[in-house]
């Protein structure tokens, strides 16, 4: 009925030897891959912000969308579909980035930091589940976006080609920025960048694969097939940290994360609650993009801008921890998430 | 004709999640045998979650979804081996 066995564990795997090879390749220690930290570095190659430490345009961005796009059209999955509350979607989008900024990392980011030892993974983990359990609470009530309907193809294809054409620029000419130093500085040669984000893009389409999906999936109908993938995908590429050295078990001293435990569990929060009432993590809306929602393409909009005004505004933390800003904003953020869980539901006749 | 295997399948899906639910607590009610899964993916792309019955559940469904018109819900009688909606 659903994915065979196999399926899923080539998938895990191949996902976590896409993760090993990144990161050893030159991404950042404990970031292969981050979709929210990825977004973040895109804005600010665009110039949509100016931290200097995080400017770069992430092929594995553009990667996995033309990934997704390309598998699903083969596969005749390929469907253009709108009209989804995208004004919602947006904001959401939003506050789901700024919330991944607060803990520094997306869920994906959050199983390779948890892989390499990090403990205040972990302890973002118990915000992540908690919000999760949120959304699963708002959906039993009747939470609903709005259905979406079949529209123009061209919809379908803005989000793969402004992405292909920012990396065609970044990558011809001058006009993006590129970090000389810090986070935006460490990265894979842009071909192996864009291989991984191609396989990452298919395997996660065909999977379906959601790391917030996989978490609500268990908590609400006792199905186990999206988590063993993330735990497939955490287990080996725990095992690649502790074979090579780069295993290390403690709250300090871990690489582009702070030891704030609250901002840790709240800025995690968001992004489980933002997930589940988007219908899906960030991994899951570039897929989504990809496969030809236009939703999801709003979705990413509102992520980029989500990674710009995080550091226009000082709201994004860093290894020194969160910032007054970013603390009021994540206060904010899980105030609107609640009042959106609440003022959508669906109108029973 | 519905083909007499094992493999024919009745199955719901939702509009939404809370549909779904509200699903499970009147199947569980009514004593109608299944449980809540993924949509099948050769139904959908998406991340929806469906109703998983045996064949010979399908018309008692069917009459429990009619008796029920406030779930947005859609009835179908899937072949697993296939993957092909059958009805």
């Amino acid at each position: 009925m659903s994915i065979s066995k196999k399926s899923m564990l080539f998938g895990g795997l191949s996902l976590g030897f896409v993760a090993i090879m990144l990161a050893f390749f030159g991404n950042p220690a404990n970031m292969a891959i981050c979709v929210a930290c990825f977004i973040r570095d895109t804005a600010g190659a665009m110039k949509l912000h100016s931290a200097a430490p995080v400017q770069y345009v992430r092929p594995e961005i553009a990667g996995i969308v033309l990934g997704a796009a390309g598998i699903s059209f083969f596969r005749k999955e390929r469907q253009s579909v709108a009209g989804s509350s995208p004004a919602t979607r947006f904001i959401l989008g939003m506050i789901m980035v700024i919330g991944a900024l607060i803990f520094l990392g997306c869920p994906l980011r959050l199983v390779l930091r948890m892989a390499g030892g990090d403990l205040n993974a972990y302890v973002g983990l118990i915000g992540f589940v908690a919000g999760i359990l949120t959304g699963i609470v708002a959906l039993k009530q009747g939470f609903f976006l709005g259905k979406a309907k079949q529209t123009n193809q061209t919809s379908s294809f803005i989000l793969p080609i402004f992405l292909l054409a920012i990396l065609i620029l970044s990558v011809t000419t001058s006009l993006l920025v590129t970090s000389s130093e810090g986070p935006g500085s460490m990265h894979a040669p842009v071909a192996i960048a864009l291989l991984g984000g191609l396989i990452f893009g298919i395997t996660s389409q065909i999977l379906r694969l959601c790391f917030s999906g996989s978490i609500r999936d268990a908590l609400l109908i006792k199905n186990y097939d999206k988590l063993l993938i993330v735990g497939l995908f955490f287990t080996i590429v725990l095992i690649y940290n502790l074979a090579s050295g780069n295993f290390n078990l403690s709250f300090a001293n871990q690489p582009i994360a702070h030891t704030e435990h609250l901002w840790n569990i709240l800025g995690m929060y968001i992004v489980g609650l933002a997930g589940v009432l988007l219908g899906g993590c960030p991994l899951r809306q570039l897929i989504l993009a990809g496969q030809g929602s236009s939703d999801a393409t709003i979705v990413i909009f509102g992520m980029f801008f989500g990674g710009a005004i995080a550091h226009n505004f000082n709201l994004a933390s860093s290894g020194n921890g969160t910032t007054p800003e970013g603390r009021i904003a994540t206060i904010i953020c899980i105030f609107i998430l609640l009042l959106i869980a609440l003022t959508n539901r669906k109108q029973r006749a | 004709m519905i083909l007499l295997t094992t493999s024919i399948k009745s199955i719901v899906t939702f509009e939404t999640i809370g549909d779904a639910m509200a699903f499970e607590s009147l199947a569980n009610d009514k004593k109608i045998l299944g449980r809540l899964l993924p949509v099948p993916h050769s139904l959908s792309t998406g991340c929806g979650i469906a109703w998983l019955s045996d064949k010979d559940s399908f018309q008692t469904i069917k009459e429990e979804l009619e008796n029920a018109p406030y779930l947005d819900a859609e009835l179908l009688l899937y072949d697993s081996s296939s993957k092909q909606v059958v009805r």
